[in-house]
């Protein structure tokens, strides 16, 4: 690489990760739903990676990119059929663009693409052609038995094999030289066959031609030898297999970009860039929501012949029969819920798979050694959330790898691991999904963040002067905080913990930090699990019904007038031993006074994020599941109100925003 | 204005004024719902009400052609309208009847001119004289 670039080598490799993330997310969409647009897309991305990497000096992602450039232009112009082949190859060529990139990164040698190339050539050239069998993409798990099998001494061959155009029953063939193959090299991994044959071909034909990854403790020639014989088989050319970018990564990072890519991998969702956002739901939670709505239709017939046998006869006597039907509904329509629920959830490995790869990145760039351990990602969420989660945890992570974990040579200073570690976990507490983010490193120094606050004028000296320790802590959650001395690519993107902190708190969150210096902080995000129906605690305010979320409720305390103290002008209460400020809902929200008759005062203590408050109202009414509804666009951003939801006698109650209550 | 003449239109009355909406903007007319008020509003939205489970807005005509609010009546109605593909609910003193106009005048400059821009034009029947309303200038402005 030239020197005088090296300033734009990360802008560079930045670009680079975004323009194959952008390839990698068009090409599962173009999969799924073929639109000349995407390919548009696609190409455009490769000419914008082929420019910069030819700028940069980096000619084997050049060289590469523009044989992919040529084969869009070539989809583009010809407009081909998009078969599951065509998908592949582009997907074998960005598998290929992938390890350059990291080889890129490592600095170490590039591997060789002329396969890849070769491939997208014969694909452009001889279009009507039969193909060789394409080689298989190993899904996460055949590419963890290819790295043990590696480990274990063995190396990984491919073996393309066609069978003799009169072989008979080719399929019992085909499995009786899968065998044979297994037999003689060790272990088979993955297997290719060409795609199912059209309506009314030979299915037979179908296994004609197929590849084999298999994982051997010999010669080539010894088992080119060895398979040799077979009076069916017209050819097997065995070569040595180069899987994807995964084998010179470790373990761990090795799955992640996989995942995103090939097309056998489970990670097909489409990402929010269609307009209308699709949902796979399996035919067993379907069938379930169907056998509910039956129970329902037969809750309402009776009900209907209640309702006969009430007008004809004495109505008091149907009445308990109505209160049963009522219960029994009410438990259908409980079990509904949750069922239409978890058709909008997604675990949360969907976000928590793109880690690894943001982590070994990060540790490279910052000569760091972490370790990222995952645990939980089965852990469901609704999908709504799992999307707004991701810029906060990306810059917690961040922020964990580049402030929390030490050097190796610090750490080894310290008497740790020079290797750091980062633990995020996911699990369901209640009716919460609680994320853990972890890190053994240096923790935080409530003192340096004391005077770094106050050297921003974030907090004024006398602020400074009432702080406990871990108040300290949460300023880290300010706008315009940042100790990192110098603004790396985290801070030059504009997102602080300030975000952070506003984004969790859209959704409702609460984070808490646990830090010991010199041993590490965690970060404990509690999240509901869905955004559609919440729990909600009814209160009443001036005549009118307010609610506020549940998740937010830290605590329903009555206290008395005496209680009150003031500090620095405010009203406040000491609640647990902490002051937290207190505010009148009908003032905060303008409404009139009313007389109050009882002697004691309802109080709310709202959470939100890492801020409380608390708040008198006229009366606690009780908690009930609503549905929270839109207030609609015409009315503009109402930052109060998190929606509003009609009660049961038909009227309509706001719900109010914790984050906003907290923090105005 | 031609095509304006053929249309049919709600008359509607709000203080000493009656005005007229084109029927096809209004989705439908209801009567007084108890409305939830919203803080941190302006003074023309009254808050909102619960349309067979759509929670939907509703701001008084009154204010917006810049007359006080009086208090509701029996005939007091919502007129729910299609505003930006989402319904708005305008409260008004009372609702006459559908009908349509012989003739179609601009909207006179007259004294007041900013009140010009809320009429597509004046409606004329026999010798009576209704203002048409451009619900885009009216909520949207």
């Amino acid at each position: 690489m030239m020197m005088e670039l090296s300033a734009y080598r990360d802008i560079f490799i930045e670009e680079l990760n975004e323009q194959l993330e952008r390839i990698d997310q068009s090409l599962l969409t173009l999969e799924h739903a073929p639109a000349p647009e995407l390919v548009q897309t696609i190409f455009r991305a490769a000419h914008t990676i082929k420019g910069s990497a030819s700028t940069m000096g980096f000619r084997e992602m050049s060289d590469l990119t523009h044989e992919v450039e040529y084969a869009l232009e070539w989809v583009r112009e010809k407009k081909p059929e998009i078969t599951a082949k065509l998908i592949d190859t582009l997907f074998r060529a960005l598998d290929a663009m992938k390890l350059l990139r990291t080889q890129y990164i490592s600095g170490g040698d590039y591997a060789d693409c002329s396969a890849v190339v070769a491939e997208i050539k014969a694909l452009i050239n001889q279009p009507a052609e039969p193909q060789p069998v394409r080689l298989p993409v190993l899904s996460p798990a055949e590419m963890l038995l290819a790295e043990e099998a590696v480990a274990a001494g063995y190396s990984l061959l491919s073996l393309a094999v066609t069978l003799k155009e009169e072989c008979l029953m080719k399929a019992a063939r085909y499995y009786m030289l899968l065998q044979r193959i297994e037999d003689v090299c060790g272990k088979v991994i993955a297997v290719a066959l060409p795609a199912a044959a059209a309506a009314g071909a030979d299915e037979d034909s179908r296994y004609s031609r197929f590849a084999v990854v298999a994982a051997a403790g010999k010669e080539i020639q010894q088992i080119s030898e060895q398979l040799a014989g077979d009076s069916d088989v017209q050819s097997i050319v065995i070569t040595p297999f180069v899987p994807g970018p995964s084998s010179v990564i470790g373990a761990a990072a090795a799955v992640e970009p996989l995942l995103a890519g090939p097309p056998s991998s489970p990670n097909k969702e489409q990402r929010g860039n269609s307009a209308q956002p699709t949902v796979r739901v399996s035919v067993e939670r379907l069938d379930h929501l169907m056998n509910l709505v039956g129970e329902l239709l037969i809750e309402q017939t009776s009900l209907a012949d209640l309702s006969a046998a009430g007008q004809r006869n004495d109505p008091a006597k149907v009445l308990p029969g109505i209160g049963g039907v009522s219960d029994h509904m009410g438990t259908i329509i409980k079990e509904l819920q949750e069922g239409v629920m978890k058709t909008r959830m997604l675990p949360m490995d969907q976000l928590f798979n793109r880690f690894p790869r943001l982590v070994r990145d990060l540790a490279h760039k910052l000569g760091k050694e972490i370790e990222l351990v995952i645990r939980g990602g089965e852990t469901e969420l609704d999908r709504m959330i799992i999307e707004e989660l991701s810029d906060p945890l990306i810059h917690l992570i961040r922020n964990s790898t580049d402030h929390g974990i030490e050097s190796p040579e610090v750490r080894a200073e310290r008497g740790k691991s020079p290797k750091g570690m980062i633990t995020l976990t996911s699990f369901h507490e209640e009716n919460q999904v609680v994320i853990r983010l972890e890190d053994d490193g240096q923790g935080i120094d409530a003192v340096r963040i004391k005077a770094s606050a106050l050297s921003k004028g974030i907090i004024t000296e006398e602020q400074a002067g009432f702080l406990t320790a871990q108040e300290a802590i949460h300023l880290i959650f300010e706008p315009g905080f940042s100790t990192a001395a110098e603004v790396s690519e985290v801070s030059g993107r504009g997102v602080g913990m300030d975000i952070v902190r506003s984004q969790i708190g859209r959704l409702n969150g609460i984070i808490d930090i646990e830090t010991v210096p010199g041993q590490g902080t965690v970060f404990i995000i509690r999240l509901p699990l869905t955004l559609a129906i919440i729990k909600g605690l009814l209160v009443n305010v001036s005549g009118r019904v307010l609610i506020l979320p549940m998740y937010n409720v830290a605590e329903i305390v009555r206290i008395s007038p005496e209680d009150i103290q003031i500090v620095q002008g405010e009203q406040a209460i000491i609640n647990h031993g902490r002051i937290v400020p207190l505010s009148w809902l009908r003032d905060k929200l303008h409404y009139p006074r009313t007389e109050r008759s009882s002697k004691t005062i309802p109080l709310v203590i709202v959470r939100s994020v890492d801020r409380i408050a608390a708040f008198a109202v006229d009366e606690i009414i009780g908690n009930q599941e609503v549905v929270i509804k839109s207030l609609g666009a015409y009315l503009g951003t109402m930052n109060h109100l998190s929606g509003a939801t009609i009660l049961g006698n038909g009227r309509v109650a706001l719900i109010l925003d914790a984050s906003y209550l907290v923090s105005h | 204005m031609s095509s304006l003449q053929k249309e049919q239109y709600i008359e509607l009355a709000v203080g000493a004024e009656t005005c007229a909406i084109r029927i096809e903007e209004i989705h439908e007319i209801i009567k007084m719902l108890s409305i939830t008020d919203i803080p941190f509003t302006r003074n023309e939205v009254k808050g909102v009400v619960n349309l067979r489970g759509k929670v939907v807005c509703v701001m008084s005509l009154r204010n917006l052609l810049g007359m006080a609010d009086e208090p509701y009546t029996r005939n007091t109605r919502i007129i729910v309208v299609n505003y930006r593909e989402e319904f708005v609910g305008l409260i008004v003193d009372k609702v006459n009847k559908v009908t349509t106009y012989a003739e179609i005048h601009p909207p006179a400059g007259g004294h007041n001119r900013s009140r010009e821009a809320v009429f597509h034009g004046i409606g004329q029947r026999d010798d009576q004289l209704i203002g048409i309303l451009k619900l885009e200038e009216i909520l949207g402005g």
